[in-house]
C-alpha cells in the first residue's frame, strides 16, 4: 500500500525571455477575439507553428514567428477577402513573408548557420525505442542537410512535412498547379537525399 | 498515406532522378512524415493570452481615434464660429488686429487659423476699449469617481476560494504501461534496475516540460528511459483559487527487473516537500 504522494511544488524560475508568471496566469483567462479568428487560431495554429518550425532552427525562434505571424494576422483581419484563399492558405502566406524576413535578417547578421545538433522538440513516432533512436538520429541529419538546400526546396518541404499541406493547398499557397507541386517535391526530396548523404560521407571522412 | 505518397510521384516529368530507384524517397518522405514537432504546452495559451490583449488595445485604440476626429471636427467647428463672431463685431475686431499684428512675439502658429484673412496693416482702434482674452478650456475632461476598494475589514464577498490542490497523474494505469515501455529490454534481462528522480515542469494544461534528472539511478539509460516516459506522461494540473497554475513536480520512477512481473512504478516519491508558492 503505497501512502499518499506529496509532491514539491515551488516557484518556477524565469528564463529570459520566458513567459512571465503573470503572462502564464493572464493565459489561463478567458479572453474575446473576433470569433472566425479564434476558429482560425485553434484550428491552424499547429499548422503554422510546424511550418515555422520546420524552417526555422529553434524552439524559441519559432514561437517568437509564429506569434509575430498571428499578431500581423489579427491587425490585418479587415483586410483579409475570403473569396481569394483560404484562412489557412492566408496564414500561412503571411508566415512564409515572417520567415523570409527573419531569415533575411539572421543573413545580414552573418549568423544563419545554426547547429542543429540539439533539436529536443523534434520527435521520431516509431514503435520501438531502438527503433526511435534511430529515426531522430536520422531527423537530425535530414534538417542538418535541409538547412543546406536551397529556400525554394526548404520552402516547399516545410509546407509539405511541416504544416502538412496536401499538394493541392501547397498549390494554392505557391500559386502553381498541383503538378508543378509534384514535381518541386520529387526534386527537392531527391536533393535533401543527396546532402544527406554527403553529409554522412563528410563524417566518414 | 498511401494517398499522399501518390501525390508526390502525380505529375512527374520524366528526369534524372527519376531513373534512380525511389524506395530511398519513398522512405524519406515516410521519415519525414514521422516527424513529430512538439509544441511547448502553454505556447498556445500564451499566444493566444497575448492575441487577446493586442485585439483589445486595437478596439481601444480604434475607438479613440474616432472619438478623438469627432472632438477635433466639434473645435474646429466652435473655432471658427468664435472667429466668425469675433470679426463682426467692431470692437472685438480692433482687439483681433491689435492680437494679429503683435502675433509674431506671441505664437506663430495660432495666427494660422483663417487663412482667408489677411492681418491689416496698421492697427485699427474702434471704440478705444480692448476686451479681455479670456481663455476657457473647450472640452473638460469628467473626473471619475476612483474605483470602490476592496472592503476595509479585509473580508472579501462570496465563498472562501477552494484550497490549492496538486498535480496528479492524469491516467496511472497508461503511466505504469509508458515506464515498462521505456525499460530497456537489454537491462531488463540483465537484472538493471534502479531509481531516478526526476524534477519536471507541470504547465497549466497538465503537460510536462523540461524534466530533468534531479538524482541519478547510476545507470544512464535509466535515467534516459525516466525522462522520455516522463515526457509521455499527462496530469491533472494543480489548482490554486480554482484556477489551474504551472508547478514544478518531483518524484521518482522505479524501475525494477522482477521475474515475479512486477511493474515499473511512476508514484510520486518526494514526500517531504511543502507547497512554497502560495
Amino acid at each position: 500500500m503505497m501512502s499518499p504522494p506529496k509532491t514539491k511544488i515551488q516557484q518556477r524560475p524565469e528564463r529570459p525571455g520566458a513567459p512571465t508568471r503573470a503572462s502564464r496566469e493572464a493565459a489561463a483567462q478567458p479572453a474575446d477575439l473576433p470569433p472566425d479568428f479564434e476558429a482560425w487560431f485553434r484550428d491552424h495554429r499547429e499548422s503554422v507553428y510546424r511550418y515555422v518550425r520546420f524552417r526555422l532552427p529553434t524552439r524559441e525562434v519559432a514561437e517568437d514567428v509564429t506569434s509575430e505571424v498571428f499578431l500581423k494576422a489579427l491587425r490585418a483581419l479587415g483586410r483579409y477577402d475570403p473569396t481569394r484563399s483560404a484562412p489557412r492558405t492566408w496564414l500561412l502566406r503571411i508566415a512564409r513573408n515572417a520567415v523570409t524576413d527573419y531569415l533575411r535578417a539572421l543573413r545580414r547578421r552573418g549568423s544563419l548557420h545554426i547547429s542543429l545538433d540539439r533539436v529536443p522538440d523534434l520527435v521520431s513516432q516509431a514503435p520501438s525505442q531502438e527503433e526511435r533512436l534511430l529515426r531522430e538520429e536520422q531527423l537530425r541529419r535530414h534538417f542538418n542537410a535541409a538547412a543546406t538546400l536551397r529556400s525554394a526546396d526548404q520552402e516547399i518541404l516545410s509546407l509539405r512535412y511541416g504544416a502538412g499541406l496536401g499538394n493541392a493547398e501547397i498549390a494554392e499557397t505557391l500559386k502553381i498547379t498541383s503538378n508543378a507541386v509534384a514535381v518541386r517535391i520529387h526534386r527537392a526530396l531527391g536533393r535533401l537525399r543527396a546532402a544527406v548523404a554527403e553529409d554522412a560521407a563528410g563524417d566518414h571522412r | 498515406m498511401k494517398r499522399r505518397r501518390e501525390e508526390t510521384g502525380a505529375g512527374e516529368r520524366p528526369s534524372r532522378s527519376r531513373r534512380a530507384p525511389s524506395s530511398d524517397l519513398v522512405r524519406l518522405d515516410r521519415d519525414l512524415r514521422a516527424l513529430a514537432i512538439e509544441e511547448r504546452c502553454s505556447f498556445g495559451s500564451e499566444l493566444r493570452a497575448e492575441l487577446a490583449a493586442e485585439y483589445a488595445r486595437l478596439r481601444s485604440s480604434g475607438s479613440s481615434t474616432a472619438r478623438g476626429a469627432r472632438m477635433g471636427l466639434l473645435a474646429a467647428a466652435v473655432a471658427a464660429l468664435l472667429l466668425l463672431g469675433v470679426w463682426l463685431v467692431p470692437p472685438a475686431r480692433a482687439s483681433l488686429a491689435r492680437l494679429l499684428q503683435s502675433a509674431p512675439q506671441a505664437e506663430p502658429a495660432v495666427v494660422a487659423s483663417p487663412p482667408a484673412v489677411s492681418p491689416p496693416a496698421l492697427p485699427v482702434v474702434i471704440g478705444g476699449e480692448e476686451t479681455p482674452l479670456r481663455v476657457e478650456p473647450l472640452l473638460e475632461t469628467a473626473l471619475e469617481p476612483p474605483p470602490p476598494g476592496p472592503p476595509l475589514d479585509g473580508t472579501p464577498d462570496g465563498p472562501p476560494p477552494p484550497p490549492p490542490t496538486l498535480p496528479s497523474l492524469l491516467d496511472r494505469e497508461r503511466a505504469r504501461g509508458i515506464v515498462t515501455d521505456e525499460y530497456p529490454v537489454a537491462l531488463q534481462e540483465r537484472g538493471v534496475g534502479g531509481v531516478t528522480r526526476v524534477l519536471v515542469w507541470v504547465c497549466s494544461e497538465g503537460m510536462p516540460e523540461t524534466p530533468t534528472v534531479r538524482i541519478s539511478s547510476g545507470v544512464p539509460e535509466l535515467d534516459q528511459a525516466a525522462l522520455r516516459a516522463t515526457r509521455a506522461f499527462r496530469f491533472v494540473p494543480a489548482t490554486r483559487a480554482g484556477e489551474s497554475v504551472g508547478t514544478w513536480v518531483e518524484f521518482s520512477i522505479r524501475f525494477q527487473p522482477d521475474a515475479g512481473g512486477s511493474q515499473p512504478d511512476p508514484e510520486y516519491q518526494a514526500f517531504e516537500i511543502p507547497l512554497v508558492n502560495q
